[in-house]
């Protein structure tokens, strides 16, 4: 399965400023790099799509994600 | 002079973020013994309501720290909730006829614990937030009174570290929505245990909540701008750090 947003985000990956160990981390393989939250686990893909869908959990994450512009 | 005495819960599930924090809930017992300080852990099927309220009487820790799975209004151990706050009928009504959407949303997620969720490969949504089954224990948040209670779980900040604060808990460290973290062949979720147990290790240094939280922010901020590219290493960061919440004395420390 292809996850679109992959490509975006190693796009916008300076990878220079990444321990190499972490190059890759959570954009190779988005259907195997889970996020843990609760009791549910989550793919790259799926947490994208709740983001896309604007979600609750979506909504939520958009509102962090902003946050982020900060650092 | 008696050391201060620490409390370590630590259930484990295969296929859980429970494997996780039970990884950093070793960590965690390591620092203590390694300080000298009084350590006991209750593990795996150890972590059961009655055990963990025992141990709380008879060893009387100064600081509890969970690496569990939470809710609004519990803490959970291998197989039950294991630190709670129980329900009275009338508050349960009173939250039923409520007008305020998250006591609504309490009381639906007690009754409905798997809410609305709507499974993709297996995965539920998170649309409802998944909560533990309804929990019929009487309340023992009162026995961790004048602690310091460290919660390494979801939620619980939310109704439960209130709580706690109204029964004589100094200080009570936890989240007030999920707790996020990423699980790679590389290891990510080390660098989520390793900024949890950060605080843990300053306040085990003799540091007091609000420095030991300032340790925390300090590392917490480095690691975000370190990875901000990599979206879901800063994201969950991030969402960790907005949604912590610390209730109750900041200016106490371990020695009180």
């Amino acid at each position: 399965m292809v996850c679109n947003c992959n490509k975006k985000l190693i796009n916008n990956t300076p990878e220079t400023l990444i321990d190499s160990k972490f190059e890759k981390l959570s954009l190779d393989e988005p259907d195997k790099t889970v996020i843990m939250a609760g009791y549910s686990q989550f793919t790259i893909n799926q947490l994208e799509n709740e983001i896309d869908s604007n979600s609750e959990i979506g909504k939520k994450l958009k509102s962090v994600e902003k946050l982020l512009e900060k650092y | 002079m008696t050391s201060a005495k620490i409390l370590i819960v630590a259930p484990r599930k295969d296929n859980d973020p429970t494997v996780h924090t039970y990884d950093w809930a070793q960590k965690a017992l390591y620092i203590a013994k390694n300080l000298g300080y009084e350590t006991k852990i209750l593990e795996k099927d150890e972590v059961t309501y009655e055990n963990v309220t025992e141990t709380i009487k008879i060893f009387k820790p100064r600081l509890f720290a969970s690496f569990s799975h939470g809710c609004p209004n519990s803490l959970q151990g291998q197989n039950e909730c294991m630190v709670t706050r129980k329900f009275n009928p009338s508050e349960l009504l009173q939250m039923y006829n409520s007008n305020d959407q998250e006591k609504i949303d309490v009381f639906r997620k007690m009754f409905n614990p798997l809410g609305n969720c709507s499974t993709v490969n297996g995965m539920c949504s998170l649309d409802d937030n998944i909560c533990n089954p309804l929990c019929t224990n009487d309340t023992n948040i009162n026995e961790l009174k004048d602690t310091i209670t460290y919660a390494t779980a979801c939620f619980s900040a939310k109704q439960l570290g209130k709580c706690a604060i109204n029964y004589g808990v100094q200080s009570y460290i936890g989240f007030q929505d999920l707790l996020m973290f990423p699980v790679d062949s590389r290891k990510s979720q080390d660098i989520f245990g390793e900024i949890q147990l950060e605080f843990y290790r300053s306040l085990l240094m003799g540091k007091t909540i609000k420095q030991a939280e300032q340790d925390m922010i300090k590392l917490e901020d480095d690691y975000i701008r370190k990875y901000k590219s990599v979206k879901y290493m800063s994201l969950p960061m991030l969402w960790n750090k907005v949604n912590r919440r610390i209730l109750g004395d900041k200016n106490v420390s371990i020695y009180k």
